[in-house]
């Protein structure tokens, strides 16, 4: 494991316990990690706790939907920062293409995956 | 394309129509010639025996004198008439007078008497003064009535063998042009209907125009009805695969939740690490969410099949409704609900479970589609007849638009809305389906930027004296 890794993700995921998990096993890998209930709060706290390396993004949500967030994301920052679309759609990859995404995680998946995904884009950024 | 009914079809039915009727005349015609005939050799022979008569007095005076001369000349003047044969004259002592025909039927004299096997005859005494001189034997032949029976016959025949020659083509134009012509568009039609599923007109004509244009209204009515029913079922195929997609969606949120949990469990247990009870907690809330997912489902597929059962006790709803309340309190601690009671107990007869499951959608829905915090307003208000229980909540309102669709089947489906709040929007379906099985009503009063009022009115249990 990559030790010493300054690593900040934000995770934006309507469902608290999805939210919990992947937020602790950031933690528990030597990462930090910041998580919010919509694409709203997730905009508020990229201007309050910013920048972050890697971020996570659910798409159906309440308020502010993954669409719309990553649209008003890029037009705020550009593709500064790669984002990973979490979706139950049956069509993941489609999804991610949609919103212009570098990656997609498809519902259900499990932790190794997950990890997998932060270890891609983190270890990336380290070298 | 071979068409169901051929050109030599329609000639076979014509002239096995023809045949028949030819036959059935013939057997007529067959019994009336008998008829005819066996009167004309009647009269034959009624004249044979006037003739005879007539020729036994003619030839008395002239057999009297021994005048041959005048009994040759009587004989020949009876022999006028073709019918006669033959006749032998026996008048006193002198040779038999014996007129017969040759082969050109001209009168000769014969020597002997004829033998005709065939022909009739008859023979009388011929008396002058009242004694017997001699007598007097008339043949006649029935050849020339049976020579005019069979031309008659032969005729007639030929006529009608003519006629039906004339009535089999006109039979088979009309049925063709009539018949066989709209048949064969109809069936062009029905091909064209079912295999390009586009509907062409059908082109009638004929002479029996008024007879085919009914059919051809009720065929395109028939095929018009078909289309649409094909048509609503397809759009039915849609929605409830669209539903089905997001049924699947739904489903997947609480199964990656548990997943991680799970997974998370693992990896704390293999490093050694406590694993608390808020973990079990989501666990077990996951669990429950995903579980009234399947009971959702499941109820929807019973409601489908008409399988709801309820299980009617009689209940206080105002205490289930204040127990509702307080379980949802607990929950959502930040959440300000007020109930209004009327203070005394109202019984109805219902399923407490399913009037607590319709109470748990509304909650659900009020706390879900109203900003954090706003309170929720509960009210239970009885007349005689009627219990009504109302929830309102201080949302965004609902348009005129969705409050016709919300409690349809598969709303969230039909009204192409993108889900803000996850579920299988099934949750009004199914308490609609509840209060109206109880007999009772649901409904909801809302404008849009002023909340939403849902209510629903239950009958009140008749009062045993």
């Amino acid at each position: 494991m990559i030790s010493n890794v300054s690593g900040k993700i934000l995770i934006i995921e309507d469902d608290s316990d999805i939210a919990f998990v992947l937020k602790t096993m950031i933690e528990l890998d030597g990462y930090t990690a910041v998580t919010a209930g919509n694409g709203q709060i997730a905009l508020d706290l990229i201007q309050s706790e910013g920048p972050f390396q890697l971020i996570f993004l659910d798409m159906q949500m309440p308020i502010m939907n993954g669409w719309v967030f990553a649209e008003t994301f890029y037009k705020l920052y550009g593709h500064t920062v790669p984002i990973v679309v979490m979706t139950a759609a049956a069509d993941s990859k489609h999804r991610a293409k949609e919103v212009d995404a570098n990656d997609c995680l498809a519902k259900p998946f499990e932790i190794p995956e997950f990890q997998a995904m932060v270890q891609k884009y983190l270890s990336v950024k380290s070298v | 394309m071979k068409m169901g009914i051929s050109r030599s079809t329609v000639f076979y039915v014509s002239t096995l129509l023809v045949v028949t009727v030819t036959l059935a005349l013939g057997v007529f015609g067959f019994l009336n010639y008998t008829e005819i005939r066996n009167n004309r050799i009647d009269n034959l022979k009624a004249n044979l025996s006037i003739q005879t008569s007539q020729l036994s007095i003619a030839l008395a005076l002239p057999g009297w004198n021994l005048d041959n001369f005048g009994v040759e000349r009587i004989i020949d003047s009876f022999l006028l008439d073709r019918n006669i044969s033959a006749v032998v004259a026996d008048v006193g002592d002198k040779e038999k007078s014996i007129r017969v025909r040759d082969s050109n039927w001209q009168v000769v004299t014969s020597k002997t008497i004829p033998i005709l096997i065939n022909d009739f005859t008859e023979e009388k005494s011929i008396i002058f003064k009242n004694e017997k001189i001699g007598s007097v034997q008339v043949y006649v032949t029935p050849k020339f009535i049976q020579q005019e029976l069979l031309s008659i016959v032969i005729r007639i025949v030929f006529f009608t063998l003519v006629l039906d020659l004339l009535l089999v083509l006109l039979l088979y134009f009309l049925l063709s042009r009539n018949v066989l012509k709209p048949l064969t568009e109809i069936e062009r039609y029905a091909v064209a209907v079912s295999s390009a599923g586009a509907v062409p007109n059908l082109q009638m004509g004929g002479y029996f125009l008024t007879e085919f244009r009914s059919l051809t209204v009720s065929i395109e009515n028939m095929v018009a009805q078909l289309i649409n029913a094909k048509s609503s079922a397809e759009q039915t195929g849609n929605i409830k695969s669209q539903f089905l997609d997001i049924a699947a969606h739904e489903l997947k949120t609480p199964v990656t939740a548990l997943t991680l949990l799970v997974d998370m469990a693992n990896i704390y247990v293999s490093k050694g690490m406590p694993l608390g009870k808020p973990e079990i907690e989501r666990i077990k809330k996951q669990t429950n969410r995903l579980k009234g997912l399947l009971e959702d489902l499941l109820d929807v597929s019973r409601m489908e099949r008409g399988f709801l059962v309820l299980r009617p006790v009689r209940t206080d709803i105002a205490a289930l409704v204040n127990e509702s309340v307080d379980d949802y309190r607990s929950q959502e601690p930040a959440r300000d609900f007020h109930f209004t009671n009327p203070g005394a107990e109202v019984f109805i007869d219902c399923d407490p479970e399913k009037i607590n499951q319709v109470l748990g959608n509304l909650l659900n829905n009020a706390i879900h589609y109203s900003p954090e915090g706003s309170p929720i307003e509960v009210s239970l208000t009885a007349t005689p007849a009627v219990v009504r229980v109302s929830i309102k909540d201080y949302g965004p309102g609902i348009s005129k638009a969705l409050q016709e669709k919300l409690f349809t089947r598969f709303f969230r489906v039909i009204s192409n809305e993108s889900a803000i709040y996850p579920g299988l929007g099934l949750g009004l379906y199914i308490s609609r389906t509840i209060i109206e099985k109880h007999g009772g009503t649901i409904g909801l009063n809302s404008e849009e930027g002023h909340g939403s009022t849902f209510y629903f009115d239950l009958p009140r249990a008749e009062i045993k004296a």
